[in-house]
């Protein structure tokens, strides 16, 4: 290729990527003061909101959350990576494309048409029960048109991950760096081109697990979709739930995954150490390859009709998937950091925080995932307690660091640090507080998706209500920063940048 | 309180409680990690491969150390299964009551009374719910989804009589909430169920 042409593509993947990262910064603002709203609602006994309004909400932040840090993660480790692999423009563009439409068609299901089936949508959909074109099965149908949408622009995106690894390595076992295991490939490979990197061995494990979880999910939307428009056409309610799960917590989970992909990339420019290929971490990314695809099953405990058999696989799969992050991820992101000199900018202080977020709310996770306490946890507030603890105030805190890190290259301007110190400090306190709120009132047998708090746990839903506006004002400050750096920017016009070669 | 430590799978809310505890030990133990690792990461630079090939020795010990917790945590959790094959291994239920969820109703039909087992029958008619027992002091004591086309069977048995609620505990649409109902379990009286 020639430098125009390459030169040509970086700028075009800077701009994709710049167009990711403000679309998704102002969607998940959105999103979030949704869910602080909600959460205001709930606090009230259910004065502010009526029930139909607080579910759509409930829906938009639910479906939101669970597409939006996923692919705002996947396009930040697409652009990570589109130095060192052949990743296509055109393909990012289609993915962008896809995701937002899905996700405007959804939009208009919920506010339009009145879809409030949760992001969970179990087959029947509570919102429509029965049979007719309705205005909710307009709206069922909507959401999941648009969530096939956006599911179909993240198995592009899975495809052309896999694709560009492998033009890169040459074949999967090597991308996923198997040669590590031979005592020849671990001492030479690191300076070999073709050899494989810790960011993209997760990435591709999650295009592995992606492609899985869409085939999965693509295919039970269609399904769903056909009971729509033939209502003759039933399905089985135990088979449907074990496959909205595996896609719905497979996507869920990817977001974490990919964004430890990202810290892999970003910690080490602040700590000025490598973050090595290792036999561990190799290992610990097979593990994760086949665990996360068990774990689901621990949604269904509360299904007695489900086979025993599956509910200790999920059991067993969901403690080995915790070990690992903590022994190799989080526990080589701590080896990273010890007495490096590091100067804690905003970038790496909110990856080092997403670890944290990850470790703890992975612990909740693990209780939770105890088959004798899941019978008096499941469905309480510690659901909503553990993964707002590794999703927000992990997954969330990866995207934020990487975003402080990618700023510079991307636009020409460095984002504020003592806005993001500010922010982090004001994320931290009120989201640790939420979710603390919400451990509790689960312990007190508080159920989640529920209007109003039960009687004795008032009192912590207006804290946690209170501690969720101080987390939310940290990220306003963020997202404001984050537009004034895109406003003052230089605009930049490619022809005229690129001089042509004659 | 509402369940009697007779057999291992009664419910106290001690359970959960228990269950808090422990995660607050361990989140503040892990939070202490981060606070120390941040403290210790602005000194140096010392050279990687020190650090490194002390922490790497370290990380063998705490994956086996992390293991065997996991394993120890599954064992102990192990009798308390809520499956009805496992409450039923000591003898049969004494009574039987079928139990089926709607929008945004239960239909409970049978008698509950403290000292026998008591069997739930639990479906829907509709959509997804979720059964959900609590007890006189508003606790959590058990629970099973409500699916349609399935049947799922849920074993309790209560030492103290009195009004436990029906909480829907899977989200069934925008009347959720409201899908309450009172069960009132009477006291055994010598012979009738015991």
């Amino acid at each position: 290729m020639s430098q125009r042409l390459l030169l040509l593509r970086q700028l075009r993947a800077q701009r994709i990527t710049r167009i990711w990262l403000g679309t998704s910064g102002l969607v998940l603002l959105g999103l979030a003061l949704a869910g602080g709203a909600m959460r205001l609602a709930q606090a009230s006994g259910g004065s502010l909101f009526t029930a139909d309004v607080f579910y759509e909400v409930m829906s938009l932040h639910g479906s939101g959350m669970v597409a939006i840090p996923l692919m705002a993660g996947t396009a930040l480790l697409w652009h990570l990576m589109s130095d060192v692999m052949p990743l296509n423009v055109t393909v990012n563009r289609i993915v962008y494309f896809l995701t937002l439409t899905g996700l405007l068609v959804i939009a208009i299901g919920v506010v339009v048409f009145g879809y409030s089936s949760a992001w969970t949508f179990l087959y029947p959909l509570p919102e429509h029960p029965g049979s007719g074109a309705t205005m909710s099965a307009i709206g069922a149908a909507c959401y999941l048109v648009g969530l096939a949408l956006a599911v179909i622009g993240f198995l592009f995106w899975c495809v052309d991950f896999l694709r560009a690894g492998l033009k890169r390595c040459g074949s999967l076992p090597r991308v996923l760096g198997f040669y590590v295991f031979s005592s020849a490939g671990h001492a030479h490979d690191d300076q070999d081109p073709t050899a494989t990197e810790p960011s993209l061995i997760a990435g591709t494990v999650v295009a592995i697990l992606g492609l899985s979880a869409c085939v999965i999910g693509a295919l039970i939307v269609v399904l769903m979709l056909a009971t729509l428009v033939f209502p003759s056409l039933t399905i089985s309610a135990l088979l449907a739930k074990n496959m909205i799960y595996y896609a719905g917590h497979t996507l869920a989970n990817l977001q974490i995954y990919v964004a430890a992909g990202i810290a892999y990339s970003v910690l080490p420019a602040y700590t000025k150490r490598p973050w090595r290929l290792s036999r561990a971490l190799v290992a610990g990314w097979l593990a994760t390859l086949a665990i996360v695809m068990l774990a689901f099953f621990h949604h269904l405990y509360q299904d007695f009709a489900q086979p025993e058999a599956v509910q200790w696989v999920g059991n067993v799969a969901s403690y080995a998937a915790a070990i690992p992050p903590i022994t190799v991820t989080i526990y080589g992101g701590l080896v990273l950091v010890w007495r490096s000199g590091i100067r804690w900018s905003a970038a790496p202080l909110f990856t080092f925080m997403a670890m944290a977020g990850w470790a703890i709310g992975g612990f909740g996770a693990v209780i939770d995932s105890t088959i004798s306490l899941n019978q008096f946890l499941h469905n309480t507030l510690w659901v909503p307690a553990h993964f707002h603890t590794y999703m927000a105030l992990g997954v969330m805190f990866f995207l934020i660091g990487a975003t402080y890190h990618l700023m510079p290259s991307l636009t020409g301007r460095q984002m504020n640090e003592r806005v993001g110190r500010r922010a982090a400090a004001l994320m931290t306190i009120g989201g640790y507080g939420l979710v603390l709120c919400w451990y509790i009132s689960g312990s007190m047998s508080d159920p989640r998706r529920y209007l109003y708090p039960l009687s004795g746990t008032e009192v912590l839903a207006w804290i946690g209500a209170g501690c969720a506006v101080v987390a939310l004002s940290g990220a306003v400050m963020v997202c404001k920063d984050l537009i004034e750096v895109f406003l003052a920017s230089p605009r930049i016009n490619l022809p005229e940048l690129v001089p042509s070669e004659a | 309180m509402s369940a009697t430590p007779a057999t291992p799978w009664r419910f106290e809310p001690i359970i959960t409680y228990l269950a808090l505890g422990i995660f607050l030990i361990g989140a503040l133990a892990l939070a202490s990690v981060f606070v120390l690792a941040s403290q210790v990461a602005r000194r140096g630079p010392t050279p990687y491969s020190e650090v490194a090939g002390r922490a790497y020795r370290l990380r063998l010990v705490w994956f086996f150390a992390l293991g065997g917790i996991l394993t120890a945590a599954f064992l102990t959790a192990l009798p308390y299964v809520p499956y009805a094959h496992y409450r039923l291994a000591s003898g049969p239920a004494a009574m039987h009551v079928s139990v089926t969820g709607s929008q945004y109703a239960w239909g409970i039909d049978g008698t509950v009374t403290t000292g026998g087992k008591v069997e739930f029958a639990v479906t829907s008619a509709d959509v997804n719910h979720g059964f959900g027992l609590y007890d006189p002091s508003g606790h959590l004591v058990g629970q099973v989804q409500a699916m349609p086309g399935y049947t799922n069977h849920l074993v309790m048995q209560f030492s103290d009589p009195g009004a436990y609620t029906v909480r829907c505990l899977e989200y069934c649409g925008p009347g959720h909430s409201s899908m309450v109902m009172t069960i009132h379990v009477g006291t055994c009286h010598s012979g009738c169920c015991c």
